[in-house]
């Protein structure tokens, strides 16, 4: 007798009624239930040695000191340097995103050539050839870098322009630099001799000068605010007095406080009520000196009588001359064969953008800094002769980099030696290394090295910055704050420059705070060509990922 | 762990606020909240500490303006979330007073969303994403958490826990308070801030939650907020006490 | 022989199954790997006088290290000590060319674990035999076993959250949600 299809279905039910006494039903489900957990796409953090490395944020002039928290070699959180003397303890939005910049979308690892992906090779050989047969101009968005003076020494040595563009924030320091034939480089506003800051327009309790020194300043007490501003910006928010002047009328609220005009005419003219308007005078001539600043964007006129409002004072001081020493650039060796020494010029001597007559460059490389730079395109075509080509040296696909005709990858935040020196409010002469924390992809190449790669310019950025601490060192003025233990130590105590750049590399700031300063007399400048090229200090093309918390998912928007 | 019952709280110092959002970033990068989808708003992202916008609402002229740095208040006593939740996936915690959040027990009901008063919970309504790559940024002491479960502010619990280890490594069961700071409170640029046990008297965050000028948002409710405001001004005051629209404001409502 | 057909098949797709369920799915279900080096605790617990936290240890922040790097073996072994075949395989692959150790983790938890060793090593001053067994005694290494499915491995059976309640009702630790997970 064969089995029959009963039988079948016998043996079938005794096997399901085993089944539950069996593991594999629990198994199953309670495993389906854990291999949910391991999917694919669900996001792994890195696993690995903790640690905690120091170093500079270098995103803006600031150089504020950061901690970052390691996990293997990924970093993955910023924290700030307690007693920093520059930041003093304090960072922005900016610097607890930067971590997760190199990983940003429109992050590039190629050269692109009219935006199409292209070798190095190629692209060396194209600039190259052009930049020989035609006038090169290198605009450096983050001047005052040992890298910055290595640039003015290859232009000079192999007729290129160094340029800086005029800054917002600068205004009204740059006027005061035009008037009294100094270089912006050598000014600096003495915040800590002043009781009250009159801002007209600039965001000084956001993103302003060093804001850790505002802040501490202002958290004390000891700096009270009045802003100028037809806006209820956050500035204003904080400010003790905020003066809501009618858009373009600012003029006459300086001219109120140059004793120019009367409370009646200043209210009539501002839209300020006259109540207002005294109690802020009052304000600010009770509490002893005080310091005017523009955020910029003003007609000459209004920029001057702004300006003119510190003439005297002795809130805007220059660094003597002595204690420039420092910031300048030791004797760097040719590194070509059998050559002199030669003097690397001073940082500070700049040309201005603005200055440089249209159409006049065949070659612009423009090094963007870490966040793609502020400038905008169009004011840099126009001093591109036509079938110029401008260079963009950025690791970002955005802002004028997104429209060059060429742009060449450079390393993203904390993927490359870089340094932070004095921030232009300073009144001590500042420095400190932003060593690098992590990699860089294959296809980055600093914008020194690809700048001396097309025009024959020989010193690379480790060598001008180990000049740069060299000369700090030998000059043998100030003290370093290194960051792991908090102590200072005058510079005279490390034994070498060597030694000193290790303290640099391991995270440390040189300050000068004997430096003499004196204080600079004003005169407008009559005829002076207008800043015409004017962009937003912390203008950047691209932002931390992290930044749509504000941008999107709030309504607090930007500091 | 066996000891000491700790409160852990804050007391946000308003009128040191300058609203530039380290601490929003900070929070995020420390517990692994992506960056939002493209089709993320305001209401639908995540932003466990989030600041506010408030003001007086007088006219332009005379309008001021403060920002208020806005968490998980941490309630202690019949904690709204806890007591809704079906799935017990949020306690108080007992050795630390924190209302901790298990994202992984939750089904993502909301129903804790609507019970708290504060709106400082939030849900994950898409996957977290993040740039090829970025996944190398993230914190290994903090567990991701994908879409369908509420997430809030814990007061970094990673950093709670890493702050036992410490005391652990050296046979110690109470944590040295330097060892434990939130990430809003280490990021703060003015040091608007201050974050301790309420429960140590001694401690400076327990001496400015006792001061008269220190307030809470909403007390009428009897959620016992561990985290104190304080401000010299009287509406913000007077706003923390009865509450009011949503953040009022608009940018063009600030121009003349 | 025709009465009890139905009670015969019924029993042998019953016994059948049972088999396969016990015997058949675990094989199926588990696969298996070896370690990159069989390790010999004893030897060098013996020979090399080497307690856990020789290797095993927990740094002044109260981080577990886990399994060693290759530093650590590197330390001694830059040339084969003895005459073992799996110590030339050591030297040969891993500490000569310098290549960190792939070592399959026994114990892995899910993401949102968090167990401090430092907690309870020197504050619940739990022996590691507590937990690990006799580990030190060991001549090989356990094979690797992972459940196919779930992706952990079949020690982990012995480590899951019921295993940490038992034992902290036992000895009377209240820890909270907070105290383990992250």
């Amino acid at each position: 007798m064969g089995l029959t299809r009963r039988d079948f279905l016998t043996l079938g039910i005794g096997a399901a009624a085993a089944v539950p006494l069996t593991p594999i039903p629990w198994k199953l489900l309670d495993d389906t239930a854990k291999w949910s957990q391991n999917w694919s796409w669900i996001p792994r953090p890195p696993r690995g040695e903790r640690s905690v490395r120091y170093g500079t944020c270098t995103l803006c002039p600031a150089g504020c000191g950061i901690q970052a928290r390691c996990v293997g070699k990924n970093l993955i959180g910023i924290a700030p340097v307690a007693a920093h003397p520059v930041s003093h303890g304090a960072l922005c939005p900016y610097a607890f995103g930067a971590h997760q910049l190199p990983y940003h979308p429109a992050r590039i690892t190629q050269p692109l050539r009219h935006g199409n992906p292209a070798s190095l090779d190629t692209v060396v050989a194209e600039i190259a050839a052009r930049a020989k047969a035609g006038a090169f101009a290198i605009l450096d968005e983050r001047p005052g870098r040992a890298v910055s003076a290595a640039y003015q020494r290859l232009a000079a040595a192999h007729g290129g322009l160094y340029l800086v563009a005029d800054h917002t924030e600068t205004t009204t320091l740059q006027h005061f630099a035009d008037g009294s034939g100094r270089n912006l480089a050598d000014l600096g506003l003495a915040l800590e001799n002043v009781r009250t800051l009159v801002s007209f327009g600039a965001p000084v309790l956001e993103s302003w000068a060093t804001p850790g020194r505002v802040f501490a300043l202002w958290k004390s007490g000891q700096l009270e605010i009045v802003q100028v501003e037809a806006e209820l910006s956050k500035s204003a928010a904080l400010a003790s007095q905020w003066l809501p002047a009618r858009a373009g009328s600012e003029t006459y609220l300086a001219s109120l406080l140059a004793g120019a005009i009367g409370i009646a005419e200043a209210a009539e003219r501002t839209g300020v009520r006259s109540d207002k308007l005294a109690g802020a005078m009052r304000f600010i001539h009770d509490r002893g000196p005080w310091l005017a600043v523009s955020g910029g964007g003003f007609p000459l006129a209004v920029e001057q009588s702004i300006a003119g409002l510190n003439a005297g004072s002795g809130a805007i001081v220059a660094r003597a001359a002595s204690s420039a020493a420092g910031a300048r650039l030791a004797r760097v060796p040719d590194a070509s064969a059998g050559a002199r020494l030669s003097t690397v010029p001073d940082a500070s001597v700049d040309a201005r953008l603005s200055h440089v007559p249209d159409a006049s460059v065949d070659v612009l490389f423009i090094d963007h800094g870490l966040l793609g730079g502020s400038v905008s395109f169009d004011s840099l075509r126009s001093k591109v002769r036509r079938g110029g080509i401008v260079v963009s040296l950025s690791p970002y696909r955005a802002g004028v980099a997104a429209l060059a005709n060429f742009v060449i990858p450079t390393p993203a935040f904390a993927e490359s030696l870089d340094e932070a020196p004095t921030p232009w409010d300073a009144v001590s002469p500042s420095y400190a290394l932003a060593p690098a924390l992590l990699d860089p992809p294959a296809g980055a190449t600093t914008a020194l090295d690809f700048i001396n790669r097309v025009t024959g310019g020989d010193l690379p950025p480790e060598a001008a910055i180990r000049a740069k601490v060299g000369s700090l060192f030998a000059a043998r003025r100030g003290e370093v704050f290194t960051f792991a233990d908090r102590a200072t130590r005058p510079v005279t105590e490390f034994k070498s420059a060597p030694d000193l750049f290790k303290a640099f590399s391991t995270g440390a700031c040189w300050i000068d705070r004997d430096a003499k300063t004196v204080a600079v007399n004003y005169r407008p400048v009559s005829a002076g060509p207008e800043a015409r090229v004017v962009a937003p200090t912390r203008g950047t093309a691209i932002s931390p990922p992290l930044f749509t918390k504000l941008d999107q998912e709030s309504r607090i928007g930007r500091a | 762990m066996p000891g000491k019952t700790h409160k852990y709280g804050m007391v946000i110092d308003v009128d040191r606020c300058t609203g530039c959002g380290a601490c929003m970033i900070a929070c995020a990068a420390e517990n692994n909240v992506a960056p939002a989808p493209p089709r993320a708003t305001e209401r639908t992202g995540i932003t466990p500490m989030r600041v506010e916008r408030v003001s007086n609402r007088a006219a332009l002229a005379d309008r001021q303006e403060r920002f208020l740095p806005v968490l998980c208040m941490q309630c202690g006593h019949e904690t709204p979330c806890v007591s809704v939740c079906p799935q017990q996936a949020v306690e108080v915690d007992r050795e630390s007073g924190i209302v901790f959040q298990m994202p992984q027990r939750c089904l993502g009901c909301r129903y804790c969303m609507t019970a708290c008063p504060y709106h400082a919970r939030y849900f994950n309504w898409w996957d977290p994403s993040w740039p090829a790559g970025m996944e190398n940024t993230l914190n290994p002491g903090v567990a991701p958490r994908m879409r369908g479960v509420v997430e809030k502010c814990n007061f970094c619990h990673a950093r709670l826990q890493s702050a036992h280890d410490k005391a652990a490594a050296a046979g110690k069961t109470e944590i040295d308070s330097a060892d434990y700071v939130p990430a809003c409170v280490e990021a703060c640029p003015t040091g608007a801030i201050t974050f301790g046990d309420l429960a140590d008297a001694s401690s400076e965050v327990a001496r400015e939650a006792r001061d008269p000028r220190s307030f809470r948002l909403l007390p009428k409710l009897g959620t016992e907020p561990k985290v104190y405001y304080r401000s010299d001004l009287a509406w913000v005051r007077e706003l923390a006490e009865h509450g009011g629209a949503s953040p009022d404001s608009e940018p063009s409502e600030r121009r003349l | 022989m025709m009465k009890h057909r139905v009670a015969l098949l019924f029993s042998l797709g019953f016994a059948c199954m049972l088999a396969a369920g016990w015997v058949g799915f675990p094989r199926t279900l588990y696969s298996s790997a070896r370690q990159p080096v069989d390790f010999n605790h004893r030897i060098h617990k013996d020979k090399a006088s080497q307690k856990c936290e020789d290797c095993h240890s927990i740094t002044s922040e109260g981080v577990f290290t886990g399994t060693p790097a290759l530093a650590n073996c590197a330390a001694c072994h830059a040339e084969p000590m003895g005459t073992s075949a799996n110590e030339k395989v050591l030297v040969a692959a891993w500490v000569k060319p310098g290549r960190e150790i792939p070592w399959r983790s026994y114990a892995r938890q899910p993401m949102n674990v968090h167990f401090s060793h430092a907690v309870h090593v020197n504050l619940g001053k739990l022996s590691c035999d507590r937990c690990h067994g006799a580990r030190g005694d060991s001549t090989t290494v356990a094979l690797y076993r992972e459940d196919r499915i779930s992706g952990y491995s079949r020690h982990a059976v012995s480590m899951t959250m019921t295993d940490c309640e038992d034992c902290h009702r036992q000895r009377g630790v209240e820890a909270g949600c907070l105290g383990c997970h992250k």
